[in-house]
This record gives C-alpha cells, structure tokens and sequence, in this order.
C-alpha cells in the first residue's frame, strides 16, 4: 500500500481541465459553469455570545407548550368513532387520500354527509 | 466479514475521501477509495463501496452507482453512513421522498448527526414539510448553538409558519449575537436587519417596524428601502405629515415611480384610497401634480397622472397639452401609456375630437390647429398623429378606419417598422391571421436582426397555424447545429411552446400539442427543482429576503399564465381524445373485415402479409443504411449527452394521443390549477368536464359549486350545470349519501326550479349578451332536440340590442353551429355566416368557403384602392 506521501503525488488539482466531470451540455444558465465549482462545503461561522442559554431555555419552554396543544388536539381527534365504509366512499368519491379523508371525517365527529359537504366547498 | 474495522491508515484514507467528495473532486476520492478496496482485507468494506458509488454518481455514471451504493448498504446495514449515502443518491435523482425515508432510517442508527440532520432539513422545506422542517432545525440548534445557521433556519421556519413572535425572538436573540460596531456596514448584517423589518410588516407591527428601521438606518446598504419602509409605516400609523415629506423626498429621487404619487396623496389626505377621508378638492390634488411637475420638468408621470383624475374641460385642456408634446417629440408608445383611460367613453370621445382635428390641420398647414402660427411641425409629427389614429380606432374595433390611417401613415413613410407591426396587430383583431402574419412578416423583413420584431412574427405565424414558417423564423436567432424547435425547448421558451401548443390543437395535431404540453410541464418541475441548491446558498450568505421570496414564488409557481395555458390545453386535448379515442390502424382493418366471407378474409390476409413482409423488409433496408450515415456523427454526440440527459425521456406524439387513460392524465394537468388558481372559473369548469366524464359526481358537485361562487352567470357553468343536473336525474342508483348531499346542495342553486325553466330564466336574465344566447341556445337544444329551430334562431341572433357581437364570439357561434351543438343545420350555418360576412368583410372565418383566396383578395384589392386614393389626396 502506498503511503500517504505517494498519494499527495498522485492527486491531480481539480483546475486541470480533462480532469473535471464530462460537462453537461450547455443551457440557458451559462453561468452554469462558476456553479459546478460551488460546493456545499462551507467553513461555519460561529457566534461567540454568553447568553445564548438564556435564549435557548426560552425557546425549549415555548416549543414543550406548543406540542402539548397539538397533541391534545389529536387526542381529541382520535376519539372520534368513525366507520370504515364511510371513509372508503368519501376516498373514492372525492379521490383523496386516506389521510385526508380520515381527518375530515374526524373533524366532523364522523357525520359523513357533512364532511362531504365541506369537502365539496 | 464485510462489516469490518479499518484501520487507522485506512480509516484515515476513508475522511480524505469524504473530503474529496465535499470538495467536489471526484476523481481524487475515487482514487482512495481504490486504495483501500485494493486491500483483500477491506475489498468489501460497505461503507467504502457506498461512497464510490455516490462518487461515480457525480461523475455521471449512474447505473455504476447504484450498483455500488446497494451492495454497500447491504454489506453493512447498520451503518448510518450507508444509508445516508443511499439517500444523498436518490435525493440527486429528484426521489425526495425515498431519500427522505433513507435519511430516517440513517438517524435511527446516529441520530445526533449533524450532516444527516442538515440534509433531512433541506428535503423538508423543498417538500414544504414545513412542521417536520422545524423540528430538524429544532434538533440543529440544540446540537449547534454557536452557529449562525441554526438559528437562522429555525427563525425562518416560524416565519412560513406564521408564527412571527417566536422568528422575531429568534432573529433579535441571534441579531444581539452579532457583533457589528455601529460605524461599521456590513452587508450581511444589513440583509439581517431588512428580513427582521419584513417579519414586523408582515405580523403587522407598524410602530416596531419603524422604531427598528429608524435605529438601525445607517447601518443598512439599501437606502431606498429605507424611506419606502418608513413612507408605508408613517402612513400605517396616520402620521400624514412626516409620510408626506418621505414620499416628496422619494418623488425628488425617482419622479417616475407612481406608487410615490400614490403614497403622497394618501398622506396629504386627497386620493379617495387612503384608509382617511379625503378632504382634498380636485384643484388642490391637480395642484399637487403641477408642483412637481415644475420642479422635474422632463417627467412624464406628474402630467400623465392628472388625467386619470380630471374631467370635461378640463380634462381637454390638459390632454390637448399632453398630445401635443408627445406628438412633436415623436414618442411611439404614447398610445399604451394612454391606453388605460379607454373604459371611459367621455375621454376617449374628447381624445378622438382632439387627435382628429390635429390631423386635419397638420395636413393642410403643418400646424397642430389652423389659426397657430410660429414654428412649423417636423413632418413626423403627422405620421405618429395618424399612427395614434390607428391604434385608436383598433381599440374601437373600427377596423377599416385603423387601415385606412395606417396605410396613409406607411404610404409616407414606407419604411417605418411600428406601422407595419401595426397594420399587422389590426388584421390579427380582425380575425384575419394570414393577412396579420404577412404583415409581421414585412415589418420583421425591415430589419432582420432585431430579435424582438422575429419574435413577434414567429408568433403570428402560429396564430395562423404556419409551424413550419415560424420556427424557420425563430432559427434566425437560435443555435445553429440544433434544430429551432429543440434549442428553444432547451432555452424553456414557453410563449413560442404555448403558441405551438394552440396552433397543433386547431391544426388537429394532438399528439405534437401534447408533447408541448409536457414540456412545458418539465419546465416547471425544472425550475421547482432549481431551487434546491438556495436553501444553503441562501441562508449562508444571509440573502434571507430574497430566500423567503423565492420560496414563496415556487410555491404558486404553476400560477403562471404559461403552465395554464398548456394545461388547459392538455385537459381540452385529452377530454376529445376520451370523446374520441383515436384507432390503431390494426383495429380500423378489424372493423373493414367484419363484411368478409372466410375464405375471402383468408385470402386478403396472407396478401396482407406478403405486403407486411415485403414492406418490412423494405424498411429494414432503409433503416440499416440510415443508422449506418448517422452511426458517426451520433455517436459523438451521443457520448457526451447519454450521461447528461440520461433520465429525459423523450416525448413521442403518437403514443402521448394514444395514451391509456386520458382522464388520468388530464387530472394531473388539472390538480395544480385546483391548488393555485382556484380564483379562475375556468379552472373549476375544465374540472367539472373531467369528473363528468368519469361519472364522479361529488366532483362534479364541488366543480360547480366553486364555479357558481366565482360567477354564477357564466355562460360555460350554465351548460355544466345543465349537463350536471340531468345526469343526476338519469342516475337513479347512486349510494344514498351521495345522494343527500347532492340533493341537499343542488337545491340551494337551482332552487326547486325544473331545467327547462331553468335555462329560460337564464336566456330571459341575458338577453341582450351573444355569449349567453349561445350557451342558453345550446342547452334548450340539448333538452329537447324538437326546439331546434328556436334554439338557432336565439344563438344566430345579430339585432341592434345584441351588445357583444364581436369577431371572437360571433365566431364561436359559427363554430357551435358546425360542431353538432344543434344538430344538423348546415343551411342555417350558411345563411349565418353569409350574415357575418357583412358584418365582418375582413374576417377569413366567414368568407365564403368555395373560393376563398379569390374573394379575399378581391376584397383587400378593393381596400388597397380605398388606400390609394387617400394616398392620392395628401
């Protein structure tokens, strides 16, 4: 095996043209070749600040309150008793997906003709 | 074992080859990974083979990578580097939704992994994942609260969700972060402070927006935007008197700018627009404008504005002013900049007395009015007078008087390009597209490399139905090499593609309008997908404004006029391939063969087979010598492109027309629209003809009833809901749901009322629209087939109190007519169009059908005299 001496000798610098990735043919971004160069590696800046803790336990609070409504909501949601053969009329009906046929019907508490209604607003 | 430790040599190896990926050298990285799979000991190192593959994936070669990247995974599955390799793959080949999967299951086995965690984020807000894009950015931030980024991604992804309190606490959290000294600009910062100052806009904070804007003025590069913000926030808050300094002072830098204007007499409290009364006279308001107007003399908004306020008198005093300056300097877009007074007959009356008598007077005596004297008018100042004439009097739809003036104006000067490009524009309102694109055709001839007027040419040939014509126009321009059609595919040039579009749809030529229509729709999956690459670039150089917007517009990208067009047409194209499926030319011979005894058909087909043979054959030797002349110079080419372009699969006319299911197709054109441009009737109707076809009627439903929200007395939705009500009537076995609701809905249109007297309340409410009658017409034939003769004699109808009896609409009559909309009725087509043809002499559509070339141009001979004499008289 080569040692890593070797390699450095070996390794091209991406300039030298026959090198690069066969190009692809030219469009209407003729800048295209500057962005073939820009890659997703970038240095990160970083923040030098003492408060950031202070900032980070506000936001931790706000986020654990938002989840706990919407997980209520849900809750609430699944409660609802609805019934198979009305959720497959309103999928194939409508042509939507099951998802979104199960959460209208929920969030009419399972009434399917008024689901449908709204769905056809 | 292939899951295997490397050791640290190898180990080593393996980060350079990270790095080289990152780094976007690819032939380096391949290099290593050679090193250590040469190695016996690691030849199966799974985590080493998935990155070769993801490396020869950048390189193009893409089946390769695949096959690397699978059998790397499956060499070590527990590896989180495996999978995320796998879903940085599928991610290059638009599979988001896989990668998205794969990137999961990579953060089950790491899932503190700062590179998985940035990649799942940029997939989430690309798919507008936005809640599952908040919880990565949530997850981002706690692992890297020293990074700008991380707080950044977090505070955007608040501000799509509207939630504007906690991106504001973010961003100003983050902006105290940032240590800028208040001397120094720094444009980073400065895009900061201006994407803070549009989150308090939006969430309305009009007294935080200010102060902040006011704090932070010097240290923000964009000056203008400064006093705009603080014009539209004074005003917000009704602090008139410091808006109105900003607008004056924003006036001085830009006079042009209407919005300023507008902004101004908000704030002085004149315009009626303001959220305040206007306490402002109509002299106070004009006095305005004459203030400014002396101090920027050479401006043209604070003379044009005035016009729009102003009437009678006064109005004639001030445009005789305005006419005038533009006429002796000789400005031809003085028509459009004019042309939004027009919906005011009192204007455009005074406009035509005043331009009128100019040209009377310039005639005889080089004069704008005969009792002047002084310095005579520059010639040209007649020819732009009667160049104005024409366009008015098109916009009129007094067509032979724009052709009488446009030829008197191209009989003095021949070879001005505008009055050509004019003449055309009149033929074409006339519905006389030949003649419109012979004209362009002249006016392009005038100078060839101007690129604007070979447009506009190309696209009249079009409207003629002349493809040939106008793409051999467009070549003038386009790469040489390619063929026009493909090089202006590849430059996304939608309005010549949406021409096209149309002009194969009236020419019949489904199948080659389809392909335009796909491609236009690749279009838009392309530049949906352009914007992956900003939501790095963006956030690293904190472009945040720019970002957000951009966002937004892909997100009603398919708004765009363009992608309506061609859905539209797609969804007309495929509704007529469902009416009418076009046969293979297999199945017409079946139906030829029916009539046939055995032996017969026997015999007929082993003829049919030599023939097939024979001609196969025939066609075997053609195609080898053809393949043979362009096995070379493809070849070349096919080298470079296949890697490229390997997944474009190309689009074939025949099979787009013979496609399986074509409501299914028509519904993916449909879907966008219904999600952006539920503001459009259109729209809801194209929907409405779709789900009636395939019998879907809580579609049917829900088309009709947005339709009827948007305008209930649109001629097309009465036909719908017509067509809708009796099919319902017709289906007695729907499921009983469907029928309550539709029961339930349906009343609250029609309101008890049967359909026959229906469609008459509708023909009684419309009775002096064309397009009503027509629609209306249509339907009462539709209900009963004995009403024939009345239901023509209504759609037919030319009296005086018919209010739009246009080229286009009386046109759509003539076509209802031979469609089968009544029936059979070709004597009444005739003695319809005869009608039209007095009415309408230029127009192609009704001239008569025998002869046509003949009476047309005996008809253009008998203007052009008409021209010569008036040519005569000058």
């Amino acid at each position: 095996m080569a040692t890593e001496g070797d390699v450095e000798l070996e390794l091209e610098t991406e300039t030298s043209g026959p090198e690069r990735p066969p190009d692809k043919p030219r469009k209407h971004d003729s800048g295209a070749a500057d962005l073939e160069r820009v890659t997703d590696y970038a240095e990160e800046k970083e923040i030098q600040s003492s408060n950031l803790e202070t900032a980070m336990s506000v936001i931790g609070d706000r986020r654990s309150r938002e989840q706990k409504a919407k997980q209520e909501r849900e809750k609430e949601l699944a409660k609802v008793t609805i019934k198979k053969e009305d959720l497959e009329l309103i999928m194939t009906e409508m042509e939507i997906s099951r998802a979104a046929a199960e959460r209208s019907l929920r969030e009419h508490m399972g009434n399917v003709v008024e689901a449908l209604i709204a769905l056809t607003n | 074992m292939p899951n295997v430790q490397l050791t640290p040599k190898e180990s080593n190896l393996f980060k350079r080859i990270l790095k080289c990926y990152e780094q976007k050298q690819y032939k380096n990285g391949l290099k290593f990974c050679k090193m250590i799979l040469s190695n016996p000991k690691f030849a199966e190192h799974g985590e080493t083979l998935a990155m070769k593959g993801l490396t020869l994936n950048c390189l193009g070669r893409k089946e390769e990578a695949y096959e690397f990247v699978r059998k790397g995974l499956r060499n070590d599955v527990k590896s989180h580097v495996c999978w995320h390799v796998y879903g940085l793959l599928q991610r290059s080949d638009k599979k988001y939704d896989e990668a998205i999967k794969c990137y999961r299951n990579a953060l089950k086995l790491d899932k503190d992994n700062l590179q998985i965690l940035r990649d799942l984020s940029l997939l989430q807000i690309q798919m507008r994942d936005l809640e599952g894009y908040r919880e990565t950015r949530y997850q981002l931030l706690q692992l890297r609260p020293t990074q700008r980024a991380s707080w950044i991604g977090y505070a955007i992804a608040y501000h799509l969700l509207k939630d504007y309190d906690m991106a504001l606490k973010l961003l100003e959290e983050f902006r105290q972060t940032q240590q800028v000294p208040p001397s120094k600009i720094d444009y980073e910062y400065s895009e900061l402070i201006l994407y803070q100052n549009q989150v308090m806009r939006e969430a309305d904070l009009f007294q935080e927006s200010l102060e902040h804007i006011e704090t932070y003025e010097k240290q923000i590069c964009d000056k203008l935007l400064v006093e705009e913000i603080k014009g539209e926030m004074l005003l917000k808050l009704g602090r008139l008197k410091e808006a109105s300094e900003v607008f004056k002072n924003l006036i001085d830098r830009n006079a042009e700018n209407w919005c300023y204007y507008e902004g101004l007499e908000k704030a002085l409290q004149l315009s009626s627009l303001g959220p305040f009364l206007p306490h402002g006279t109509l002299e106070e308001r004009l006095q305005i404008y004459e203030e400014i107007s002396k101090q920027h003399p050479r401006a043209v908004s604070p003379r044009r504005l005035p016009l729009n306020l102003v009437p009678g008198e006064k109005f004639r005093e001030l445009m005789d002013k305005f006419l005038r300056v533009n006429f002796s300097k000789g400005c031809p877009p003085l028509f459009t900049t004019l042309k939004s007074l027009y919906y005011n007959t009192e204007k455009v009356s005074v406009i035509q007395e005043l331009v009128i008598n100019y040209e009377d007077s310039l005639k005889t005596c080089d004069f704008f009015s005969p009792d002047e004297n002084g310095e005579k008018e520059p010639p040209t100042t007649l020819l732009w007078v009667r160049y104005f004439l024409a366009q008015h009097f098109d916009k009129l739809g007094q067509y032979s008087l724009a052709l009488d003036y446009i030829n008197v104006a191209i009989a003095s000067t021949p070879t001005l390009i505008e009055l050509f490009y004019m003449k055309a524009r009149i033929y074409k309102h006339i519905g006389n597209l030949k003649e419109a694109a012979k004209w362009m055709d002249e006016a392009q001839s005038l100078d060839t490399a101007d690129r604007f007027i070979n447009s506009k040419c190309a696209k009249y040939m079009l409207r003629a139905n002349m493809v040939k014509e106008a793409e051999d126009m467009c070549s003038k321009f386009t790469r040489e090499g390619t063929s026009a059609m493909e090089n202006l595919n590849e430059m996304q040039c939608m309005w010549f593609q949406t021409e096209c579009i149309s002009a194969y749809q009236r020419l019949g030529r489904y199948g080659d309008a389809l392909k335009k229509c796909h491609e236009i729709e690749r279009h838009f999956f392309e530049i949906t997908d352009d914007q992956f690459d900003f939501h790095t670039y963006c956030m690293r150089k904190m472009t945040l404004r720019a970002y957000v917007d951009l966002l937004r517009l892909e997100d009603i990208l398919r708004r765009h006029a363009f992608y309506f067009k061609a859905a539209r047409s797609a969804i007309e194209i495929y509704l007529k391939l469902y009416d009418n499926p076009l046969t293979n030319e297999n199945k017409q011979q079946e139906i030829n063969s029916e009539n046939l005894s055995a032996k017969e058909l026997k015999k007929m087909l082993s003829k049919q087979r030599r023939a097939q043979k024979k001609a196969k054959l025939e066609e075997e030797r053609k195609h080898a010598e053809r393949e043979r002349q362009q096995k070379n110079q493809k070849k070349k080419r096919d080298e470079e492109e296949e890697e490229a372009s390997g997944l474009r699969e190309e689009f074939i006319p025949e099979r787009l027309e013979r496609v399986e299911n074509p409501l299914e197709e028509a519904i993916k054109f449909l879907i966008p629209l219904k999600n952006l441009v539920a503001d459009n009737i259109d729209t809801h109707l194209l929907a409405f003809e779709i789900y009636f076809r395939k019998g879907k009627f809580l579609l049917m439903l829900q088309s009709v009833k947005r339709a009827f929200a948007i305008n209930s007395n649109n001629p097309w939705l009465h036909e719908c809901l017509i067509k809708f009500s009796k099919s319902v009537c017709d289906h007695s076995n729907l499921p009983d749901i469907v029928s309550k609701v539709l029961s339930q809905e349906m009343q609250k249109i029609f309101v008890n009322k049967d359909l026959e007297s229906f469609n008459e309340d509708f023909l009684k409410h419309n009775a002096t629209s064309l397009q009503h009658l027509l629609s209306g017409a249509k339907m009462m034939y539709f209900l009963d087939k004995s009403r024939q003769e009345k239901a023509i004699a209504i759609a037919t109808r030319l009296d005086e109190t018919i209010k739009d009896k246009n080229v286009k609409i009386v046109i759509k009559v003539s076509e209802a007519l031979l469609d089968g909309s009544f029936g059979n009725c070709n004597s009444q087509y005739e003695e319809y169009r005869t009608a039209c043809h007095k009415l309408f002499p230029f127009t192609s559509a009704f001239l008569p059908a025998v002869n046509e070339v003949d009476s047309h141009s005996a008809a253009f001979n008998h203007t052009a005299i008409n021209y010569d004499v008036l040519a005569n008289e000058i």
